[in-house]
């Protein structure tokens, strides 16, 4: 897995660089970039100065294609980062000439070194510890986190991210959870400007209804400004000679020392400017203690030097705090932060260690009771993660057989109801009527045959999950007492007035395109889109040939436990005959050939003789496998079709769609072509 | 050794349990601690609830008939009182400081309740009962106030002294117990002053000397009425802010702990008027 970690470390110094210098704005992720990934191939592909380049940079590309991972998109967007990384971290300029590129190229060859053991564990520790804003220079900065969980994002929605990435990053933000709420790592603040916030926040409680008074200006002024008005201060105003025009609501400008004498009520006095000090005496002081009945005011003296006004000190109630004072506290923290660090640190040592287990087991490709290497399967497991927490409301969409209630279950099992129940109905299996009283329950004599009261499902389950299958069978009319609910949290029993009000996450599945039936008015659109709050589309069999394998192994585990029989492989011509199969049935009919081939199996090895005949026989024309003229192909369709018709020749090609006289004229062809071999 | 004496340990033991959670969290900061240590004080009040009715169906009263009775029912109010106070303020950092006085007052009321008194005519009495349970209330009230000006006071220390201490760290604000304080005071104002007033009827009512006998326990109670009453004024009147009231509230509740205790023990057959 040496790739993987290399691409991690990219990833990393990407998201490193583009947090250090986000203003400039250097592209992070080339991938992301329009026409890099193209120049780049061309830059492979074209004319190098150099054959050795061109070879070493083939060499890469190649090493990274031979990953049964990553297809060539992934691969090239790989060699993008390089790029990057290369001009982000070297400084080295954008390369925009093909030299520049084949330049740069040359150093991709090189990365060996970066690639043994110790070099991958220092970058997945160096990106857990970037997700927690701890820079490699051992500072701090919070801004740091929010770029990183940006950068993935954005990879994320490129499609530049693979699993293992994914899982690092869930860790991370598992792990800057933990840390934020078991230790002080964040807690402490080391810059002035939030010493200052949280000074205020000890001695007021809330800055709601707090005034500030700021005297003077410097470069510090703006950054307290911004901090103040960050914590939701509820006036602020700004005393200075020199004033630039500010476009803040709350904030009133002050230009005469008339209007500073004249404010009433100050909680806040911070003092920017010792030239303006001499307006803040002790006699003003007292005055504005007196105005606020002696409550406590914060004053701090933010200028460099440090004369105080005298007595001011002394005053009762009077917070005063010199920059010096502020400064200590502030080594104070960072002091106890670095406490901290060993212990993060050290959690951050285990996580290394935890996702090595992790990639080194067959785990990473499973989710719930699901299994998938494929990227769709993949994204498909992230999205469940990120979406089971919540309860909104689900709609599973994919062809019958491809996991729908897996992914309810897995839904359901990551989420915090996991302990609450869970109900699985299938809307298609019952009539109307019965339907209704089954879902919402029903009150004596609602009907005939309702002897007594009966609660319907959505009752028995609240408090948990609901899983309603094949939601587009259900009758108009249910639909609307559905809508009512997810609107409303309210149901009302079959011949019942009372409203019951529950609390049920509805997850809904369907494999029709329920677009499409909501387009030909025979599924309402209102709740369509209740439904559809998020969309999850299961991918059929087909359109995933890199599943087949992991999703057969995962079968023949689960039945030759079963069975007692100990199959541990199949023949290589199975696996390649099962992933030229259509499979219609999707995975449960790969689950049912499984399950069929390991009952009837004789050997260790599961052959092709143990396969069904649809598979065993694979001579149909039209599979991928045999390779025929397209002109022969047509041919043994059409007498095929024509056949099927028992010779009417209408239908035979109405089904072609073709016209009657084409179809007279390709039957004469064939028929010639036949009685020319005759001939002969 | 009866069940009343089992569940009368079991109490300050849970009480124990949760103070060692409390100070854990206080120490840590760590929020799961928190959730932990305010279930185990809800279990330990539910515990002290429990004790409380056995004594009442035991004794055949309602336990407020004499000084130790009292003192349980006050700890089991004042607990009450602080739960309900960290529900509504989501603020569990009074817990460590308030639990060592519910755990001792506790004790002592255990080692010295003498659960076979005999109880004076003039105490059957659903006015007196009711008379005691509201002193009992505004002494809890004021053990809040109490808590919140010591609070207050260590975080205004730590501030001044810009040294970021356990206090800096985890209390909230100086706004914040400033203003818990007051309003525990005026609650606890409103009850002693209805207290009182069930007391004064109930006293002319058993005593026509009631007035002329200066019982030593309505004279103590008239004293920390006024000094709360004080405290009430210095902030509405005379505008006094922060320490000073602190410093108030700190006064009248040591009076509050002295009176209760040692006029109780020392004069404890006067305000019986017998």
């Amino acid at each position: 897995m040496p790739i993987l970690a290399y691409y991690i470390s990219l990833d990393t110094i990407a998201a490193e660089k583009k947090a250090s210098s986000a203003e400039t704005a250097l592209p992070l992720l080339p991938g992301v970039e329009e026409g890099f990934i193209a120049a780049l191939q061309e830059s492979i592909a074209a004319a190098s100065p150099s054959h050795s380049i061109q070879q070493a940079a083939l060499d890469f590309a190649l090493r990274l294609t031979s990953e049964p991972e990553w297809n060539i998109e992934e691969c090239l967007a790989i060699i993008g980062r390089r790029f990057a990384e290369l001009y982000l971290v070297e400084g080295m300029p954008k390369p925009d000439s093909l030299n520049g590129r084949a330049a740069a190229l040359s150093n991709i060859a090189k990365p060996h070194s970066h690639l043994d053991g110790l070099s991958h564990q220092n970058a997945v520790t160096q990106f857990l510890r970037s997700a927690l804003g701890w820079m490699p220079n051992g500072e701090h900065d919070a801004a740091h986190v929010e770029t990183f969980r940006r950068a993935h994002a954005l990879a994320t929605e490129n499609g530049l991210t693979g699993v293992a990435i994914n899982r690092l990053f869930q860790r991370a933000v598992w792990l800057f959870e933990k840390v934020r709420l078991e230790t002080d790592f964040f807690r402490n603040p080391i810059a002035v400007d939030e010493i200052l916030l949280e000074l205020a926040g000890k001695i007021f409680g809330g800055l709601k209804d707090r005034t500030a008074l700021l005297i003077g200006n410097n470069d510090e002024r703006r950054q307290v400004v911004k901090t103040l008005q960050g914590a939701g201060i509820g006036r602020l105003y700004l005393a200075s000679t020199t004033e630039e025009k500010p476009d803040l609501a709350n904030l009133q400008i002050i230009a005469s020392w008339h209007e500073i004498a004249e404010l009433p009520y100050i909680d806040l006095l911070l003092l920017f400017d010792h030239a303006e000090r001499n307006v803040v005496t002790r006699p003003y002081i007292q005055k504005l203690m007196a105005a606020r009945h002696q409550a406590p005011l914060l004053l701090a003296d933010l200028t460099s030097r440090s004369e105080t006004p005298t007595g001011i000190e002394k005053l009762y109630n009077l917070f005063f705090f010199r920059r010096r004072d502020l400064e200590e506290m502030a080594g104070q923290n960072v002091q106890a932060r670095r406490q901290v660090e060993a212990e993060v640190a050290a959690w951050i040592k285990a996580e290394v260690r935890q996702f090595y287990q992790w990639l080194a087991s067959e785990d990473r490709f499973q989710f719930g009771l699901m299994v998938g290497r494929s990227r769709q399967m993949q994204q498909v497991f992230e999205l469940i993660a990120r979406i089971a927490q919540t309860d909104i409301t689900v709609l599973i969409e994919g062809e019958s057989g491809t996991g729908k209630e897996l992914v309810a279950r897995a839904i359901q099992q990551s989420s915090a109801r996991s302990r609450r129940p869970f109900i699985a109905v299938n809307c298609g299996a019952l009539p109307e009527n019965l339907l209704e009283s089954e879902l919402f329950g029903h009150v004596r004599g609602a009907f005939t045959g309702a002897v007594s009261h009966k609660a319907g499902l959505f009752e028995a389950v609240n408090g948990g999950t609901i899983f309603l299958d094949e939601i587009a069978e259900m009758s108009p009319a249910l639909q609307v007492q559905l809508l009512r609910f997810l609107q409303d949290g309210e149901i009302k029993r079959v011949g019942s007035n009372a409203v019951l009000k529950l609390d049920v996450r509805v997850l809904a599945a369907t494999n029709r395109h329920l677009q499409t039936l909501v387009n030909e008015d025979k599924f309402r659109s209102d709740l369509y889109y209740r439904l559809n709050v998020i969309g999850i589309n299961l991918p059929p069999l087909r359109e995933r040939p890199e599943d087949i394998e992991i999703l057969a192994q995962h079968f023949i585990k689960k039945f030759a436990n079963r069975m007692r029989k100990p199959i541990a492989a199949l023949a290589p011509e199975v696996l390649q005959r099962l992933r030229h199969y259509a499979w219609p049935g999707n995975v449960r009919e790969l689950e049912n050939v499984i399950e069929r081939a390991v009952a009837l199996t004789v050997s260790p090895t599961l052959e092709v003789a143990d396969l069904p005949v649809s598979l065993r026989e694979a001579s149909n024309p039209l599979s991928v496998s045999t390779r025929l003229p397209l002109k022969e192909i047509e041919r043994q369709y059409i007498l095929e079709t024509v056949n099927a018709c028992n010779g009417n020749y209408d239908e035979a090609a109405r089904l072609l769609g073709i016209g009657r006289t084409t179809l007279w004229r390709k039957l004469k062809i064939y028929s010639n072509e036949n009685g020319d071999s005759d001939e002969i | 050794m009866t069940t009343i004496h089992l569940v009368q340990w079991l109490v300050v033991a849970a009480y124990v349990f949760a103070l060692i959670y409390y100070a854990r969290f206080f120490r840590s900061g760590k929020p799961l601690a928190s959730a932990r240590a305010g279930q185990l004080l809800t279990l330990a009040a539910g515990l002290h609830f429990f004790y409380l009715i056995h004594l009442a169906v035991f004794t055949g009263h309602l336990p407020v008939t004499d000084v130790f009775e009292a003192i349980t029912t006050c700890v089991w109010l004042f607990g009450a009182v602080y739960l309900s106070l960290e529900w509504r303020l989501q603020e569990r950092s009074l817990g460590p400081f308030i639990l060592p006085i519910i755990i001792i007052l506790q004790a002592v009321s255990n080692l010295f309740l003498d659960l076979h008194h005999e109880l004076p005519a003039i105490l059957q009495n659903v006015v007196f009962e009711i008379h005691v349970l509201m002193i009992l209330l505004s002494y809890s009230a004021f053990a809040i106030s109490f808590i919140a000006s010591l609070l207050y006071l260590l975080l205004s220390r730590d501030i001044e002294r810009k040294s970021l201490g356990i206090f800096y760290r985890r209390l909230p604000s100086l706004a914040f117990f400033d203003s818990l304080s007051n309003f525990a005071v005026n609650i606890g104002l409103v009850f002693l002053t209805a207290g009182v007033a069930l007391g004064v009827y109930t006293g002319i009512k058993v005593s026509e000397t009631f007035f002329s006998s200066w019982d030593p326990k309505f004279i103590a109670v008239g004293l920390t009425w006024l000094i709360y009453i004080f405290h009430l004024l210095s902030r509405r009147a005379g505008g006094w802010r922060g320490k000073r009231v602190a410093m108030i509230s700190l006064f009248g509740f040591g009076w509050v702990m002295f009176s209760f205790i040692v006029v109780s023990l020392v004069f404890s057959k006067v305000h019986q008027f017998q």
